[in-house]
């Protein structure tokens, strides 16, 4: 008889977090838009330290979690020679817009710490933050821990059980094989996590092209060099992280038609915005700097549009 | 004042953003059929989409390969390099005539490739050389990463599929990578290389 029942009880214990998670979340979103309102800097910086801290706390909240998952999921089938365990990336799933956010804390706080760096600068990353602190306390990563994962292993227990069925012996090979070639894929730990770096730095980049946009006089250049840098940082990320996944789409889907498919368009799509913005900046000049602020506001929209479309676009990044 | 440089560079800035809204209409014309069927992407119509998409990305694709190439003018700073580039051009559209696109391709890339490591080799060893230090690594930067990408675009086109196509894929990247780290930040490189080797 196969029983998960201590990766049960621990997955409740981390769901009892998650009101104190989301709570607290929502307190750092207010404490950042208020404090950077009034112009408080030095509130900036405590407050960047402890959201960072607590941030870095639930992460090993998370990673702790998983560690359980190591230590109490398996699957012993005749054809293995030792018990299959499963680690599951730290970014999949219910944990993605945590990590993003956890990473853009992280990426922030040097600017927000630093004493030369003045309030004007900083104001904008405020905001972003806030924002994206209220999203990840709606979409917090403790309420339902890795569901799809969840109703995986719920489904695995039930095989296990019954494993002289054809059903579950067909269920067990196909979890053999998404842990394999998913879960522990070499390139599931390195493709998303080079994609949600660049996330971070683009979305830390965004607040400064939209003032960029709206501001009537001559463009702050302080803003703009600060923008550009972020950008340009997390355009090798994004880069090199999109690419890597190209032999895993090969590996992976070889049997199924990938190309053309809605998240590999708009992903590409969102280079391609990227790529322009980095393009209109070769030669500045007054009205090609403007292009370039609208075109890096647009480029962080497709940075959205193509995270969302995972959820209701079809295809076969679909998790719809 | 327009000049060349600058059209080269509002042209590609063009051909990106059609590519871009390409990429968005096939997206939302996939979503819209699944909505009708939602097996299409296991229907025959699915196969016929993507040729259809294929077909209609080949103009920008073609567009921006042939203004990688004209690019390479615009980074030579020498009298033959025109000439050199014409040739490129012509000569790809001769393969393309006579050998078909797939040739063409493969023959526009790869020789822009090797005329970028050529513009390279000359770079470095001062023949063309910017007057600021980064500047020239900043160049060396720009160099390397188109001249990775024009070797993307060869591993994709003409070595598709082929036991060459993703050893020449990492090559790529590779260049990829260190050109946009060289190209985006070479003054900082400099400096970190001045402090390892205390220069």
């Amino acid at each position: 008889m196969v029983s998960f029942s201590e990766y049960y009880s621990f997955r409740h214990i981390i769901q009892d977090f998650a009101p104190f998670f989301k709570i607290i979340s929502l307190f750092f979103a207010i404490a950042y838009i208020v404090f950077a309102s009034l112009k408080k800097r030095k509130s900036i910086r405590i407050i960047s330290f402890i959201s960072s801290l607590f941030f870095f706390v639930s992460f090993l909240i998370i990673l702790y979690f998983h560690i359980k998952i190591y230590n109490n999921i398996y699957l012993t089938a005749n054809f293995l020679k030792t018990p299959l365990r499963l680690f599951p990336p730290l970014w999949i799933e219910s944990e993605k817009i945590f990590f993003w956010t956890f990473l853009m804390l992280l990426f922030s706080f040097p600017v927000l710490i630093s004493s030369k760096n003045d309030l004007e600068k900083i104001k904008p990353i405020c905001f972003i933050i806030a924002a994206f602190l209220i999203a990840v306390a709606f979409i917090d990563p403790f309420s339902n821990p890795l569901p799809i994962l969840h109703s995986e292993i719920t489904a695995l227990e039930s095989a296990a059980n019954s494993w002289q069925s054809g059903p579950s012996i067909s269920y067990i090979m196909n979890f053999y094989y998404r842990v394999k070639y998913f879960y522990h894929s070499a390139y599931m730990w390195i493709h998303p996590p080079l994609l949600f770096i660049s996330y971070a730095l683009f979305s830390l980049a965004f607040p400064y092209h939209l003032m960029l946009i709206f501001k009537k006089d001559s463009p702050n250049s302080l803003f703009e060099e600060f923008s550009y840098k972020l950008v340009a940082l997390g355009y090798i990320f994004l880069t090199f992280g999109m690419l890597v996944g190209y032999p895993w789409a090969i590996e992976a889907w070889s049997n199924e038609a990938w190309w053309w498919s809605p998240k590999i368009n708009v992903s590409i799509m969102m280079w391609l915005f990227y790529t322009a913005y980095l393009h209109a900046r070769i030669y500045p000049q007054n009205w090609t700097k403007r292009t370039s602020f609208v075109l890096g506001a647009l480029s962080f929209v497709s940075l959205i549009f193509t995270y969302a479309t995972t959820y209701f676009m079809p295809g076969v990044h679909s998790y719809g | 004042m327009v000049n060349f440089k600058n059209s080269l560079v509002y042209l590609t800035v063009a051909v990106f953003a059609v590519l871009a809204l390409l990429f968005l209409y096939a997206s939302f014309y996939i979503w819209y059929q699944s909505q009708l069927n939602p097996n299409y992407e296991e229907s025959h119509d699915y196969l016929n989409y993507i040729d259809n998409m294929n077909f209609f990305a080949t103009l920008p694709a073609v567009l921006l390969v042939v203004l990688l190439v004209l690019c390479l003018e615009r980074k030579s700073n020498f009298r033959s390099s025109l000439l050199i580039v014409i040739s490129i051009i012509a000569l790809s559209i001769f393969a393309f005539v006579i050998y078909g696109g797939k040739y063409s391709v493969g023959f526009a890339t790869l020789s822009s490739t090797i005329y970028q490591f050529f513009l390279l080799v000359r770079l470095l060893s001062g023949s063309n050389v910017p007057s600021e230090k980064y500047l020239r690594v900043q160049k060396a930067g720009s160099l390397i990463l188109h001249s990775g990408f024009s070797l993307l675009i060869f591993a994709w086109v003409p070595l598709n599929s082929s036991e060459y196509e993703i050893p020449v894929f990492w090559i790529s990247v590779l260049l990829i990578t260190t050109g946009c780290i060289l190209s985006f930040f070479g003054a900082e490189m400099l400096k970190v290389y001045k402090k390892i080797f205390n220069l």
